[in-house]
């Protein structure tokens, strides 16, 4: 900083943070040798009490939500319990639905709950050809494009009640499928033993989901972070990310989540072995498959 | 199992994951308005506080299945919102700053005449989103730092270094701390204010 006084450190000093560091010591010499920072010093305890009647005065004012707030928020809501999530299975559960609980917490734990009932695309190569279709809003109309089995199906209300459904065709064998959460993942997040078992779209951060149209300008422009679009918008690119990912870690990516980890664009990349299983999860940053970038991996974590 | 208005919260979320379609309507209509409030302060813009709830709350409809105990559902709440907002904050990446002083004088009242509380939303929307968060959290919806250290996913001692550097530069903004800039005092000046320095760690 520029300035006389290190407003920041002089707060952490007065808010006793750095008692007991070197940097109290020189913070405390500061004070004792320099008028600027004496004055400060003196001044700041009765300015931040003032501050804290402010914003307690702020507090004491009752702020509702407005009734076109609640009203859009209970239509959101109400297309959500109408539009139940997708789920696509792999593994043995691929293509039926999960008979009872004790079977579907088995295979729970070896799926990946994609809740992007219109953004599951099925890619050639690894299985990539064709990805532009995601970002022109036409998704939930595109259908696998290499002969791969999975399918993209318009909406979930055909699969009835609020119980997650397998897709049909879904297959441990074929290419990966991209989704587009929104999500903003953490190391924390992908680490917990329920990140394959619960939605992305639905999942560890706020982000809006492509199962959802409510209506708001801005859905479609925040799903992909456009740093990823050249990556998804070239499919020998992504290829290439692909091999990259697996080449370093064995395995098959069988999920790809053009999202975001720890607020920068990354692809959140599943590997499955050859029977279907998760065994790792993999974070490429958007140099991912580039020369002399490898994977660019920023995260990853083996699944349990 | 139906869910009714008189279950806890916890009661409520375990109704929606046991596929009650009303308890998370329930559930949402008890904890709106104060997170509607978080969010609105947050933010500073309605538009995007609409969005951000709406976001959260539709991400807590559908992850509510993993919600294992460990806070208050309340908690969970805040901490989804919350993360909304700062995502969108980031997002957004459009910070208007202030200038800080280039010297320290004694403390001035501040002007008699200005209306107090816009000048602390003004100054308030002037702070870095961590900040911002933080203060909105202990200092105007009374948590305590342990509960705003959880909701914001962040250690204690740096809840407490964003909260005490946030009211040292609020006490800038609002003219408790004067400079030598006799333009500056009881307003919220314009002009830049340096980022945020250190590493707010505060452990």
């Amino acid at each position: 900083v520029t300035f006389g006084v290190d407003l920041d450190r002089l707060a952490d000093y007065t808010a006793g943070l750095l008692d007991g560091t070197p940097q109290a010591d020189e913070v405390a010499e500061l004070i004792a040798t320099r008028s600027d920072w004496a004055h400060a010093y003196a001044a700041l305890a009765d300015a931040e009490r003032a501050v804290r009647v402010d914003l307690a005065g702020l507090g004491s004012q009752q702020i509702a939500m407005p009734p076109d707030v609640v009203a859009r928020l209970d239509a959101a809501l109400d297309e959500a319990r109408a539009r139940p999530q997708l789920t696509v299975i792999s593994g043995e559960g691929a293509g039926r639905r999960t008979p009872g609980s004790a079977a579907r917490a088995r295979r729970r734990r070896q799926a990946w709950v994609a809740a992007a009932a219109a953004g599951v695309l099925a890619l050639g190569g690894f299985g990539v050809t064709v990805l532009a279709d995601m970002f022109s809003g036409r998704a939930d109309e595109t259908a696998a494009t290499s002969g791969g089995p999975a399918v993209a199906q318009r909406g979930a209300d055909a699969l009835g009640g609020r119980e997650p459904a397998a897709q049909p065709e879904a297959a441990d064998s074929g290419p990966p499928r991209f989704t587009t959460s929104g999500m903003n993942y953490w190391p924390t997040d992908i680490a917990s033993e329920s990140f394959l078992s619960a939605p992305p779209a639905g999942g560890m951060a706020p982000g809006p989901s492509p199962s959802f149209s409510t209506g708001r300008k801005d859905v479609d422009e925040a799903q992909v972070p456009p740093p990823l679009r050249g990556l998804a918008a070239d499919p020998g690119a992504m290829d290439a990310c692909l091999r990259q990912v697996a080449a370093g870690y064995g395995g098959r990516p069988s999920v790809v989540d053009l999202a975001r980890f720890q607020n920068e664009p990354a692809l959140i990349i599943v590997l499955v072995d050859p029977a279907g299983r998760p065994v790792r999860v993999v974070v490429s940053g958007p140099a991912c498959g580039q020369p002399g970038s490898g994977a660019d991996v920023r995260f990853t974590t083996p699944v349990s | 199992v139906r869910a009714d208005a008189g279950d806890s919260d916890e009661a409520l979320l375990r109704a929606h994951t046991a596929g009650d379609p009303d308890a998370f309507g329930e559930l949402v209509r008890r904890h709106r308005d104060r997170l509607w409030a978080v969010a609105l302060r947050t933010l500073g813009d309605r538009e995007d506080a609409a969005d951000a709830v709406q976001d959260a709350l539709l991400s807590a409809y559908r992850s509510a299945g993993r919600f294992r105990g460990d806070s208050a559902v309340t908690t969970w709440l805040h901490r989804i919102v919350v993360n909304a907002c700062l995502d969108r904050v980031r997002r957004r990446q459009a910070r208007p700053t202030v200038p800080l002083p280039e010297t320290w004088n004694a403390p001035a009242a501040p002007a008699p005449d200005r209306d107090v509380a816009l000048d602390v939303r003004s100054a308030l929307a002037q702070l870095s989103a961590d900040q911002r968060a933080a203060l909105v959290l202990v200092d105007i919806h009374g948590y305590g730092v342990s509960e705003a250290a959880e909701i914001l996913g962040v250690a204690e001692g740096t809840v407490k270094s964003r909260c005490a550097r946030g009211r040292a530069r609020l006490a800038v903004m609002l003219g408790y701390l004067r400079t030598g800039n006799p333009t500056s005092g009881g307003r919220v000046p314009s002009g830049s204010l340096p980022t945020d320095s250190g590493t707010e760690d505060g452990s």
